[in-house]
């Protein structure tokens, strides 16, 4: 719809409303497109008040309703039946007629009540179609709320037939453009827990004898041992033939190592994990507020009714999370000069 | 005579005639459903409800006499302007006939019988 929407007041709406629901309960009997008989009364009433300067009244709005006359005027009179008497044709031709009649009124019945109501049937119906007709359901949900907004129309009570399929998909929408850092979780975490991988690593064989053949020299393990805590008990190792090994009288105490060794990582990987994250969080919550504070309406569109398209929330979000960040990368940094003096 | 059949009588012989109105005003010009409601209510003698026009039209679409074309207005909503199809100008023309030997008839028999007792 192009120019400007006439306004009324919520009084003029709810008695329009009501004057359509009535005209739709009145032509749907009658042959006729209650959608297309609607359009004309919405256009009729518009045009009556285009030059209106301020919201119409609900007295304005019943001055015009009644030159257009009750709503059941608006149906022609329907053509008398002819008489006669009962024959098999004659009354499967009338139960046809009814059913024919029936499933008029409910196919025609109120426009933007329907969408609301295939809105809400369509959402039921994403459980054995496994989500497959949600995607319509968002579709036509976006489309009752566009018709309610260019008809200048509050959704009201429809709110609670046509949200849910929308919020369905906003919602997850929105979790996975914000929280997608996350997802780099795993791979961090793998990162940090490696160094107990590549201890195990250090092994180059085990003998007969039970001797554990190591890799590295000693300086390797006392390193690894050094970072891993003091709950890790040293392992004495010998140097023989050039290879360092461990005696097999110590190879019990090596493998009582071994998970004492992974609880320690396991820890400091949550914990290392956790912390960037938070970082990726932040840095990505300052491009989505700044996203969002440049392009308010676009961003409110995209995730509808989720968010204000006034862009104050964005606005917030990008500061909050801006200095967030700077916080955060002064820790890192902290992290990294004490992580350098371990290696 | 009992006014209310009179009121009833001309009611029932406005609406017999408000297809052939709404088709006519049609007949030369490209019009929008308000538009035409307007035209038929200032030609005074139809007074009848605005909202009677509409549903005549939307059948008149739904069998074929009219069409419509959505145009963009810049004072409000877009217009849906009505015009007659081919079949409906032939309706109309049959229509305009049938209704000038009804007229005739009807003068004639108000004519010769004006007058007697």
């Amino acid at each position: 719809m192009s120019g400007v929407a006439t306004e009324f007041t919520a009084a003029a709406v709810a008695r329009l409303d009501a004057y359509l629901s009535q005209v739709r309960a009145a032509v749907a009997a009658a042959d006729l497109d209650p959608a297309d008989v609607e359009a004309d009364i919405r256009e009729h009433v518009a045009v009556e008040f285009a030059a209106h300067a301020r919201p119409v009244s609900l007295v304005e709005l019943e001055a015009v309703l009644a030159a257009l006359g009750p709503p059941a005027g608006w149906a022609p009179a329907l053509p008398t039946r002819p008489a006669g008497g009962f024959s098999p044709r004659t009354v499967l031709a009338g139960l046809r007629g009814r059913a024919v009649g029936v499933v008029g009124v409910l196919w025609s019945g109120p426009e933007d009540w329907r969408l609301a109501y295939l809105c809400l049937f369509l959402t039921v119906l994403a459980i054995p179609t496994m989500g497959l007709s949600l995607v319509v359901a968002y579709l036509l949900g976006r489309a009752a709320v566009a018709l309610a907004a260019e008809r200048g129309q509050p959704l009201g009570a429809r709110r609670w037939l046509v949200y849910p399929p929308v919020v369905l998909v906003s919602l997850p929408l929105l979790l996975a453009v914000t929280l997608w850092p996350l997802t780099l979780a795993p791979l961090v975490f793998n990162t940090a827990v490696e160094p107990a991988e590549r201890y195990r690593e250090h092994v180059a064989e085990v003998r007969d004898d039970n001797t554990v053949m190591l890799r590295h020299g000693p300086a390797v393990v006392r390193l690894r041992d050094g970072r891993m805590g003091q709950q890790v008990p040293p392992v004495p190792l010998m140097r023989v033939d050039g290879a360092w090994r461990i005696s097999p009288s110590d190879r019990t105490l090596y493998e009582l190592t071994l998970p004492a060794l992974d609880r320690v990582p396991f820890r400091s990987g949550v914990l290392l994990t956790l912390f960037v994250a938070l970082g990726g969080l932040l840095l990505w919550g300052l491009v989505v507020g700044v996203v969002g504070w440049q392009f308010p309406r676009t961003v409110a569109a995209v995730f509808f009714p989720l968010l204000p398209a006034d862009g104050r929330g964005a606005a917030r979000l990008a500061v909050g999370c801006g200095a967030g960040f700077i916080v955060w990368v002064g820790f890192a940094c902290r992290l990294v000069d004490v992580g350098s003096r371990w290696v | 005579m009992d006014p209310d059949f009179l009121a009833n009588w001309a009611t029932q012989l406005r609406k017999g005639l408000l297809d052939l109105c709404v088709l006519a005003s049609l007949r030369r010009d490209k019009l929008y459903g308000y538009d035409i409601v307007k035209r038929l209510a200032a030609g005074g003698g139809l007074s009848m409800g605005e909202g009677t026009v509409y549903p005549i039209l939307s059948r008149c679409k739904k069998d074929g006499l009219v069409e419509t074309t959505l145009v963009e207005s810049a004072e409000g909503p877009a217009r849906k302007y009505y015009q007659l199809t081919p079949k409906g100008r032939r309706t109309l023309a049959e229509m305009v006939r049938q209704w000038a030997a009804v007229r005739d008839g009807i003068d004639r028999v108000t004519t010769t019988t004006e007058g007697k007792p």
